[in-house]
């Protein structure tokens, strides 16, 4: 991009203008060379045109200075050489200062005219280069899609086109942050957040020039306001910015960003919305669903006591037993009700971040006693087998979340396996983690929702007659996350589902 | 039964539950006394002096451990703390307070009987000291320092016999960890937490009929350890 190549250096321009005199200089040599010896044949006052085409040549060519100077130097050789007296320049008459005018004043219109041309082709070529980067810069624009990847279109096409540095400011929660940078080491301007900052909530009508020494700040306007700050390095004594050309143009960057900058925001808003949507779907569904399953129990708990109320039902001896089912079906809905309220309750824990862990050492045996006591084996029609390997060391845990997380793996394992099986826990040590897997004798579940299982509200579709909120795994993935260690669910090779938990082995003090 | 005609203060500012208690409480034949807040549940202890109180943490008017805290300076009441407040540290806040046991709402008739009598039992004998303690098949005498199972003699290392000992004193009653520790080692903490774990399991292998199910030495999860009465 020539049109905005501002950094050759000062000295090669002088160099240049002594090169172009020098020419001018040889030119007038040349038309004296060629004339002398013609003034033989031809009249002096005819020659005067070769002089005038070593002027028009400096002044097409060469520029303003030269062609005066070609004018000068040709009106003293031409007298010099070819008027009479020859080699002299003692001229009586002052005629030929005619043509001396003459000869500048050709020179002078030329080279202005041809100066003015050039400026004006100069400009085109620069308007072209500017709508060349604009265009470029645009297309990257719409390929993109993050905001990031947009401001960082932005700063490189800037500073590709004024080699300096580029940065772009947007608002956030707190105020504004720096969003890009086209040369983050970059540690010769500070960025100065505080005045971009100003500018940003003063809404001034243009740009901030700007101390010397500091970025320049512009705004970033769409029709619906301030989207954010351009900040750029101005250069040694402003060179970068110098001329009104390079402004349109930057003006030009300016505007393509901050449309960029809205799109983006436009787009961030209606993904939200759409977030937005499917949580109060989510809530929705999962709202139907916790009053579904707090609603059956209820039904049960309500229908059995009523019917104990109306004594005369079943007041007799013989309907004993009928009795005991009915309080002994209440009783059970109501201890699932409870684990239930217990679930959400962790649940809601775990999302607000409200779980805290009180840590302290446990036998992994004990751990299971607990769980086993909590599960109630006889109530499930379940035996739970349990082994051990030899020297399990005591592990850190909160143990009443650890329960937690083994009664709902056992209430998961006793509601998909046959009435009367068995349940397995196993606890052994697998390098520096001490593993604990509950295997049960139920179907299992297909590959793919070997992963699912532990998401929140996840029930298999093979599953659906079995009743549930889907929460237990994901509460025990949460509680087991808690801890540092890991949960995954396998199947058997012979039938069967394991859910397999390892914890952090941390050697603490060892008992003897 | 001994324990017929005692008088049960129930403090709970729901009305259901002071209504359950009531009825589930006297077909066992004790008399039920209400307090729905903790000034009320002061001036019933001060005035009608029951023998034993059910107390809820969550009061309108003031925290169920200021309520202890209050009846410890002038009387030795038994009181159970009756509470969802399910909190390992809101356990030992209270039993640290002076409450005797601790049941996490909701709880069954028969775990509640079963604290009741523990405390009973344990406020009823205090000071008599009762040398014998027999629990199913394990029998331990604390004046021959002698532990049975089966009419079997267990061989115990000082400190399990130490720590079975404390629990056999408080039995019923849960004890915390920090109470163990301060017992039998006579303080400390990380050290004596893990020496404390792998004791009672130690212990549990030589008493319990399936130390994976213990039925004696009972785990009260981040609070402590209760010996397990009326097998």
């Amino acid at each position: 991009m020539n049109a905005i190549d501002l950094s050759s250096p000062f000295r090669s321009q002088r160099w240049n203008a002594l090169w172009r005199y020098t020419w001018s200089l040889l030119l007038v040599l040349l038309a004296s060379a060629i004339s002398f010896p013609l003034h033989f044949v031809i009249a002096a006052e005819n020659l005067v045109m070769l002089y005038l085409a070593a002027v028009v040549l400096a002044a097409v060519f060469l520029g303003r200075g030269p062609a005066i100077l070609a004018s000068l130097l040709s009106v003293l050789t031409f007298d010099f050489f070819l008027v009479e007296p020859r080699l002299s320049l003692s001229v009586a008459d002052t005629q030929y200062l005619l043509t001396f005018f003459g000869l500048l004043a050709v020179g002078l219109v030329i080279s202005t005219t041809v100066t003015q041309l050039r400026t004006q082709v100069e400009i085109v070529r620069q308007r072209e280069a500017h709508t060349a980067a604009l265009n470029s810069l645009s297309q990257d624009l719409t390929s993109a899609v993050l905001l990031s990847d947009m401001l960082r279109s932005v700063v490189q096409h800037i500073h590709q086109s004024f080699s300096t540095r580029v940065v772009v400011f947007l608002p956030d929660q707190e105020g504004l942050s720096l969003a890009a940078d086209s040369s983050p080491d970059d540690a010769l301007r500070p960025v100065d957040l505080s005045r971009a900052e100003d500018m940003f909530h003063s809404l001034p009508g243009t740009s901030d020039p700007g101390e010397p020494g500091q970025l320049e700040y512009l705004p970033l306007r769409t029709s619906y306001g301030l989207v954010g700050i351009l900040g750029i390095d101005p250069g040694e004594e402003k060179k970068a910015l110098v001329s009104t050309t390079q402004r349109s143009l930057l003006r030009g960057f300016a505007n393509l960003a901050a449309l960029a900058i809205e799109r983006a925001r436009l787009a961030e808003q209606a993904s939200q919305a759409q977030v937005l949507q499917n949580t109060e779907r989510l809530q929705h569904a999962l709202l139907s669903s916790i009053s579904h399953e707090l609603r059956t129990p209820l039904v049960s708990i309500t229908g059995a006591l009523s019917t104990l109320l109306e004594t005369g039902a079943i007041n007799s001896p013989d309907q004993q037993s009928a009795r005991e089912e009915l309080v002994e079906t209440a009783y059970e809905e109501a201890r699932h009700m409870n684990l239930l309220v217990g679930n959400l309750l962790d649940m809601s824990r775990l999302e607000s971040g409200a779980l805290r862990l009180s840590l302290e050492p446990c036998d992994l045996e004990d751990l299971a006693g607990i769980a086993i006591a909590r599960f109630g084996e006889r109530r499930h029609n379940r035996t739970v087998q349990t082994s051990f390997a030899p020297d399990l060391p005591l592990i850190e845990m909160d143990v009443n979340l650890m329960v937690e997380v083994l009664v709902n793996l056992l209430e998961n394992a006793a509601k998909y396996s046959p009435e009367a099986s068995t349940i397995e826990i196993a606890c052994s040590m697998a390098g520096e983690s001490a593993c604990i897997e509950v295997s049960d004798q139920g179907p299992g579940i297909p590959a793919e929702d070997l992963e699912r299982v532990f998401n929140k509200f996840y029930r298999s579709p093979h599953m659906q007659h079995v009743a549930g909120l889907g929460l237990g795994l994901s509460i025990s993935k949460g509680i087991v996350e808690a801890h540092g260690g890991h949960i995954q669910a396998h199947n058997r090779p012979a039938g069967g589902l394991t859910i397999s938990i390892c914890l952090p082995a941390r050697q603490g003090v060892n008992g003897t | 039964m001994t324990e017929d005609g005692l008088r049960i203060l129930v403090v709970d500012d729901e009305r259901a539950i002071r209504r359950f208690l009531r009825a589930s409480l006297s077909t066992h034949g004790y008399t039920v006394l209400e307090a729905a807040n903790g000034s009320e549940a002061l001036a019933i202890t001060a005035e009608q002096r029951p023998d034993i109180i059910f107390l809820d943490l969550g009061l309108p008017d003031m925290d169920g451990i200021q309520v202890t805290q209050q009846l410890r300076e002038w009387t030795d009441t038994p009181i159970i703390i009756l509470s969802v407040r399910d909190r390992e540290s809101d356990k030992i806040q209270a039993l640290d307070a002076g409450a005797d046991d601790y049941l996490t709402k909701p709880f069954g008739m028969g775990e509640l009987m079963a604290r009741l009598r523990g405390v009973l039992r344990r406020s009823l004998q205090s000071g008599t000291g009762e040398p014998v303690f027999t629990a199913g098949s394990l029998t331990v005498d604390l004046a021959c320092r002698q532990v049975t199972k089966d009419g079997q003699e267990i061989n115990l290392t000082p400190t399990e016999y130490d720590i079975l000992k404390i629990l056999v004193q408080n039995a019923g009653k849960v004890l915390t960890h920090q109470h163990i520790i301060l017992k039998v080692w006579g303080g400390g903490y990380a050290e004596e937490a893990h020496l404390l774990r792998v004791n009672i399991s130690n212990l549990r292998r030589k008493i319990e009929a399936d130390p994976g199910r213990p039925e004696l030495i009972i785990t009260e999860p981040g609070v402590g350890y209760r010996l397990r009465i009326q097998l």
